[in-house]
C-alpha cells in the first residue's frame, strides 16, 4: 500500500491545469521506429505529478490509443497483439455507439469532420500553456519532433489548426456555465481510502477498487497499465445559437412573471442543476449566490420530485449522489453512482445571440476512469436515457443539455416541477450538443512511456 | 427498443456433462425458473426470456429480448443469475470454467462469442456487440422499453 509515486503519473491524471490555453495534437504512427523516436523526443517534456505544483510552465501529456500501442509495437515483447487483446476490455474496440447515444448527426460516420476515423488516431499530445507565444513554441517543438519521426498529423479543421481550447470568460463554457467545480475526492496514497475519499483504484490502473474491476488484471499487461488511466477523449460541438433561441422561447413558459433575462437564467439553471455562475440549485433554488457558487456539498435526497433541481438536470444525471438506483444498478454499482475525472476546455470563439456563424465551437472533454464500461459509458448511457433510477416518471428522458433526440425511443421533453405541484415541460426541437469524435486513450505512466520508446 | 440475445452455448458431449444437462432439464421448473422469474421481474429490462436445449443436445440456448446496452445486460445476468450461468458454463465446451468466466470482461466476451446473429437487419439501426448492424427483431410496440410499457398496463 505504497503512496502513489507522483513521478510516475502524468499530470493530467492528477488534476486540471489552470492554464488558459490547451491544444490536442492528433497523430498517426507511420513507422514503428519513428513513433518510438517521437515518444523518446517528447519524454523529457512530459509533465508528471500534481499540475498545481508545476506552476506556470507549459504542460505536456501523451495518450496512446489501442491502435497506437499496436503501431508502436508496445506489446512485441509480451506476446503481441493477440495476447494483449485478450487482456484489455473495451479499450481495444471502437467506441460503443449505442452507449454513447451516437445516433443521427452524432453518428460515428460523421466524426472528426469525416477527415479520419477514431481508429486512425494513435497518439494525442495534450498541451496546456499560459500564452499564445508559449502555444506557438511548444507546438513547434512537438511538430518538429513529429516531422523527424515521420508521424502523420490528423487535423479536424480545413485551415490546419489543431484542436485548440481557449478559456472563455475564465472557467465558463459555451452556453455560459462555469465548469470545473465538482471533482471526485480521491485518496491517491492508500488502497483503502480515508476521510470519505474514493479509492485511487477507481481511476488509477493497477490498484484495487471495491467498486470496479479493471482490466488488464494480470501481468505483464497489468504492469504495463499501472499508474495510468483510461481516458475517453471527446470533441463535443455546441450549438450556441440554438441554445440561446431555446432559452428565449421557453423561459416565459417556465417563469412568466420574471423579466425575460431572469427567466432565461432560471431555465438555464434548471437544465444544468447549477446557475450559470456555478451556484447549485439544491443550495439556492431561486437565485445565484456568489458565496455558494463553488460549493459541492449538497445532495438530492430532500428533493425527491425535482422541485429544487429537476431530476434530469445535467449534473443530477451525471452524478445523482445519494438518489436511489434501480434494482439492476444496485447490483452493478454497490459503491454508488459511477464517477469519472473530468478534464477539458472549450474550443472555438465565443458566440452571442441566436444567429449561427457556421464556426465550429464546443468542448473538448476528457473523462478518466479505471473501467470504461462501468464509469464513462454508464454516465453516457444515463445522460442519453434516464432509466437508471426509479425516481424518473419519464424513463426515456434525457439530459436536456447533451441529449440526442435521434436516439431511438428517446424523449426530448424536459420536465421542470414546481412548488405548487404543477410542472412545466419544455421540448428540445434542436439538439444543442453533437458528438464530433470520441477516441479511447490510455494515459500511460512515465515508466510505460519510457519502455515503449526504449527501442528507439 | 429491445435487443435480442441468441446465446448458443455448445455443450460438452461426454457422459458426465450430458447427465448434468439432464439434471438441469429435470429440475429447471422448480429450481431455476423461480430464481430467473424473480431476477427478470425485478430487472425491468427483460421483455421475454426462455431457455431450451436443441434436439441434438449439442446446445443450451438462452433467448431473450432486453433493453439497454449489451455490456450492461451481460453484467446484470452475471451478477443476478450466477447459479444458472455457473451450471451453463460448467457444461460449456470452450469458454473455460465458471471461475475463469465469472468476471465482467470474460463473461461479456464469452457471451459475445456465443451470440448468433438473427437474420435480416435491425429496423432501428441498432448495433450488435461488435458494433455491426444487429439482426432483425420484430417490435410490436415500437422502441418502447419494459419500464415504459409496465406503467401503461396498470
Ligand atoms: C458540451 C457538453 C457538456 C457541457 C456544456 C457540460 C457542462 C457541465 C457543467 C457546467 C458542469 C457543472 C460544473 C461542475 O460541476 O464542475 C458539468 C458537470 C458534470 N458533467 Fe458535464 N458537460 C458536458 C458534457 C458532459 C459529458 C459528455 C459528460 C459525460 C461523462 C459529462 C459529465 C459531467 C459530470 C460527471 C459532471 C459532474 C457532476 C457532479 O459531480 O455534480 N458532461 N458539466
Amino acid at each position: 500500500m505504497a503512496p502513489l509515486s507522483r513521478d510516475n503519473v502524468q499530470s493530467l491524471l492528477l488534476g486540471s491545469s489552470l492554464h488558459p490555453i490547451t491544444r490536442h495534437l492528433l497523430f498517426q504512427v507511420k513507422k514503428k521506429d519513428g513513433g518510438r523516436q517521437f515518444l523518446s523526443d517528447l519524454l523529457p517534456s512530459v509533465s508528471k505529478g500534481d499540475p498545481a505544483a508545476l506552476g506556470a510552465a507549459p504542460i505536456l501529456n501523451i495518450s496512446l490509443s489501442w491502435n497506437g500501442l499496436l503501431a508502436l509495437g508496445a506489446f512485441d515483447t509480451m506476446g503481441g497483439e493477440a495476447a494483449a487483446a485478450s487482456a484489455f476490455y473495451l479499450f481495444n474496440e471502437p467506441p460503443l455507439s449505442e452507449s454513447l447515444r451516437a445516433s443521427g448527426a452524432s453518428t460515428p460516420a460523421n466524426w472528426w469532420k469525416k477527415r479520419f476515423l477514431s481508429t486512425d488516431i494513435h497518439v494525442i499530445v495534450h498541451l496546456s500553456v499560459s500564452s499564445e507565444d508559449e502555444l506557438r513554441d511548444v507546438t513547434t517543438h512537438v511538430k518538429a519532433a513529429a516531422e523527424r519521426a515521420d508521424m502523420l498529423e490528423l487535423l479536424t479543421s480545413a485551415e490546419g489548426e489543431p484542436i485548440t481550447g481557449r478559456a472563455v470568460n475564465g472557467f465558463r463554457l459555451h452556453f455560459g456555465y462555469r465548469d470545473g467545480i465538482s471533482h471526485p475526492s480521491v485518496d491517491w496514497d492508500n488502497d483503502i481510502p480515508t476521510g470519505g475519499a474514493l479509492p485511487r483504484g477507481d481511476f488509477v490502473l493497477g490498484y484495487p477498487s471495491p467498486n470496479y474491476s479493471s482490466y488488464p488484471d494480470q501481468p505483464p499487461f497489468s504492469d504495463f497499465v499501472r499508474d495510468g488511466s483510461f481516458m475517453a477523449f471527446m470533441m463535443l460541438y455546441q450549438d450556441v445559437a440554438a441554445f440561446n433561441r431555446f432559452l428565449r422561447e421557453n423561459a416565459p413558459k417556465l417563469a412568466p412573471t420574471l423579466p425575460q433575462a431572469d427567466a432565461e437564467e432560471y431555465l438555464a439553471a434548471k437544465m444544468m442543476g447549477r446557475w450559470r455562475d456555478g451556484t447549485p440549485l439544491m443550495l439556492s433554488p431561486d437565485r445565484p449566490d456568489e458565496a455558494a457558487a463553488l460549493r459541492d456539498d449538497f445532495d438530492y435526497v430532500d428533493d425527491p420530485h425535482g422541485i429544487k433541481c429537476p431530476l434530469a438536470a445535467h449534473i443530477r444525471v451525471a452524478n445523482a449522489r445519494h438518489q436511489p438506483l434501480n434494482d439492476v444498478n444496485k447490483t452493478l454499482f454497490p459503491g454508488g453512482y459511477p464517477r469519472v475525472l473530468r478534464r477539458g476546455m472549450p474550443y472555438g470563439p465565443l458566440l452571442e445571440g441566436e444567429q449561427d456563424d457556421g464556426v465550429d465551437r464546443g468542448l473538448v472533454g476528457m473523462f478518466l476512469c479505471a473501467n470504461l464500461n462501468k464509469q464513462f459509458y454508464t454516465i453516457m448511457r444515463w445522460l442519453g436515457r434516464t432509466d437508471f433510477s426509479p425516481v424518473f416518471p419519464d424513463q426515456v428522458g434525457q439530459d436536456p443539455l447533451t441529449g440526442n433526440s435521434a436516439f431511438p425511443g428517446a424523449s426530448s421533453d424536459f420536465s421542470i416541477p414546481s412548488q405548487n405541484g404543477t410542472s412545466t415541460t419544455v421540448k428540445r426541437v434542436t439538439d444543442f450538443v453533437r458528438i464530433e469524435g470520441v477516441a479511447l486513450q490510455l494515459l500511460p505512466s512515465l515508466t510505460t512511456l519510457r519502455n515503449v520508446a526504449a527501442f528507439a | 427498443m429491445a435487443h435480442a440475445l441468441n446465446l448458443f452455448v455448445p455443450i460438452r458431449q461426454d457422459a458426465e456433462s450430458q447427465k448434468l444437462l439432464a439434471d438441469i432439464e429435470a429440475n429447471f421448473a422448480t429450481r431455476d425458473q423461480p430464481l430467473i422469474e424473480k431476477a427478470a421481474r425485478d430487472s425491468q429490462i427483460l421483455h421475454f426470456l426462455r431457455v431450451l436445449i436443441t434436439p441434438d443436445r449439442k446446445y443450451f440456448v438462452v433467448l431473450t429480448e432486453y433493453d439497454g446496452s449489451h455490456e450492461e445486460y451481460a453484467e446484470f445476468f452475471r451478477l443476478n443469475l450466477p447459479d444458472l450461468f455457473k451450471q451453463i458454463f460448467t457444461l460449456a465446451n470452450g469458454p473455460g470454467s465458471w471461475d475463469q468466466v465469472n468476471n465482467e470482461k470474460t463473461f461479456f466476451e464469452a457471451s459475445k462469442k456465443l451470440q448468433i446473429r438473427s437474420l435480416g437487419n435491425s429496423v432501428y439501426d441498432e448495433k450488435d456487440p461488435w458494433e455491426q448492424t444487429e439482426g432483425y427483431l420484430f417490435h410490436a410496440y415500437g422502441p418502447r422499453t419494459v419500464k415504459q410499457i409496465l406503467p401503461l398496463l396498470k
